[in-house]
């Protein structure tokens, strides 16, 4: 499993359509329709999913993860990128890199 | 966590999703569509809320092999195959053959795909340029996706609902529309009138029209044959066994026990095309065929009258 730079910044691919009736999130990606099938999102890719209303950097997802689960965010840091890797994997989620200082 | 999705795809989910499906292939093939009754007419004010169980979409002329391609493409395929065998052959003439549906085995709702509204009797390409016209957005399952605006809706939930005015869901339909033609201006109101003349809706939307006292359109489309469809679709055609009943009646004597074999004994895909998510047991499978024959012994003497009016007044049509 990769590193993924702490500075990373995730945001939503454009092309997902979904729906979420507050329990499930059922996304469709359509960059490319032809070979894409729906998918249900729960647990915390549900979450981080919400989440992304706006692109987020690593840390806030981590912040905001640990207060939902009342954990501390180092605790949640190794299984949030796990989550957002495995979404950027399926075409849902993609991350840009920091801007530099 | 993030997982493929197929037999537990709810209705709900399916019809939204595939709103947005629709739209992105459209896109890509180059066709352009509009999304009628369902969510669409929800948003734009047409239709109370209200759950869907399928997807309407009205098609550009000429754009129907495109997109049906590009459905097969991703996995849907068409619930009675471009190949079978018309189920009503005499009886056709006095139907609306009116859409293509798509079904696909991971999506509990059906597609479709209409290249043409019944009630609109101006040529196709007419009525969609003048309902494309006149489109509105609307944001289904987060994506923006082309329909009909407020007006638009209104004419294709309204006739609709005239296919069959007794129903229950007809006449909430209808009072909706009445409700919400009342609060538009004397501007909208006329505009309505022009898109019915316009798109020869002007005699079968004629009962909402003078409900909201839009004035009556002068319209091209007055007498077109699509007329004398509309009025045995929806006069005597919503009993449900005159189509049946037609085709008895003009079949030889010696086709008859086969088809009579072919009404009792629908096969179960069609069976099933109304029960969307119920599974295709044989226990359901029978229960739907034993309703199908009750409703069809209740309405059996309507519509044998029905049949013998619709014969007769195509007769002296003709005369």
């Amino acid at each position: 499993m990769t590193d993924i730079p702490s500075q990373a910044v995730w945001s939503r691919c454009p092309d997902v359509a979904f729906v979420d009736d507050g329990n499930r999130v059922v996304v469709l990606a359509l960059a490319n329709p032809w070979t894409s099938r729906t998918m249900l999102l729960d647990g915390p890719a549900a979450v981080i999913w919400r989440l992304l209303t706006e692109p987020a950097g690593t840390c806030e997802v981590c912040e905001r993860i640990a207060a939902i689960y009342e954990r501390s965010p180092n605790s949640v840091e190794r299984e949030v990128q796990d989550v957002l890797e495995a979404l950027v994997t399926v075409f849902l989620v993609e991350r840009q890199p920091a801007k530099g200082p | 966590m993030a997982e493929e999705q197929t037999a537990t795809l709810r209705v709900g989910e399916a019809v939204h999703l595939a709103h947005a499906l629709l739209t992105r292939l459209a896109e890509l093939e180059g066709v352009r569509i509009l999304f009628i009754k369902g969510p669409t007419a929800v948003l734009m004010g047409a239709r109370p809320p209200r759950p869907s169980s399928d997807v309407d979409v009205l098609c550009e002329p000429g754009g129907m092999e495109k997109l049906g391609t590009a459905l097969e493409r991703c996995g849907w395929r068409r619930r009675v195959p471009e190949r079978a065998k018309p189920q009503f052959v005499y009886a056709a003439k006095y139907l609306f053959d009116h859409s293509v549906h798509y079904i696909h085995d991971e999506w509990p709702s059906d597609l479709d795909i209409h290249f043409n509204f019944p009630g609109f009797f101006a040529p196709d390409d007419v009525v969609f340029e003048a309902l494309w016209e006149r489109r509105a957005t609307a944001e289904v399952a987060h994506w923006p996706v082309p329909c009909a605006d407020f007006l638009g809706q209104a004419c294709v939930v309204g006739l609709h609902a005239l296919r069959d005015p007794e129903k229950p869901l007809s006449r909430i339909d209808l009072e909706h529309l009445a409700s919400a033609l009342r609060e538009t201006s004397a501007e909208g109101r006329l505009a309505l009138s022009h898109l019915a003349a316009t798109t020869g809706c002007s005699a079968s939307l004629r009962p909402l029209l003078d409900e909201v006292g839009a004035e009556e359109p002068m319209s091209a489309w007055k007498d077109s044959p699509r007329l004398h469809q509309w009025s045995t679709r929806t006069g005597h055609g919503a009993v449900p066994t005159v189509p049946w009943l037609l085709e008895l009646r003009e079949t030889p004597w010696r086709s008859r026990p086969a088809l009579i074999w072919q009404a009792l004994f629908l096969p179960s895909d069609q069976l099933l095309s109304s029960h969307v998510g119920l599974e295709p047991s044989r226990g359901n499978i029978a229960r739907l065929h034993l309703r199908r024959w009750r409703r069809a012994l209740r309405n059996l003497p309507r519509g044998i009258v029905a049949t013998r009016q619709t014969v007769g007044s195509d007769r002296d049509r003709h005369s």
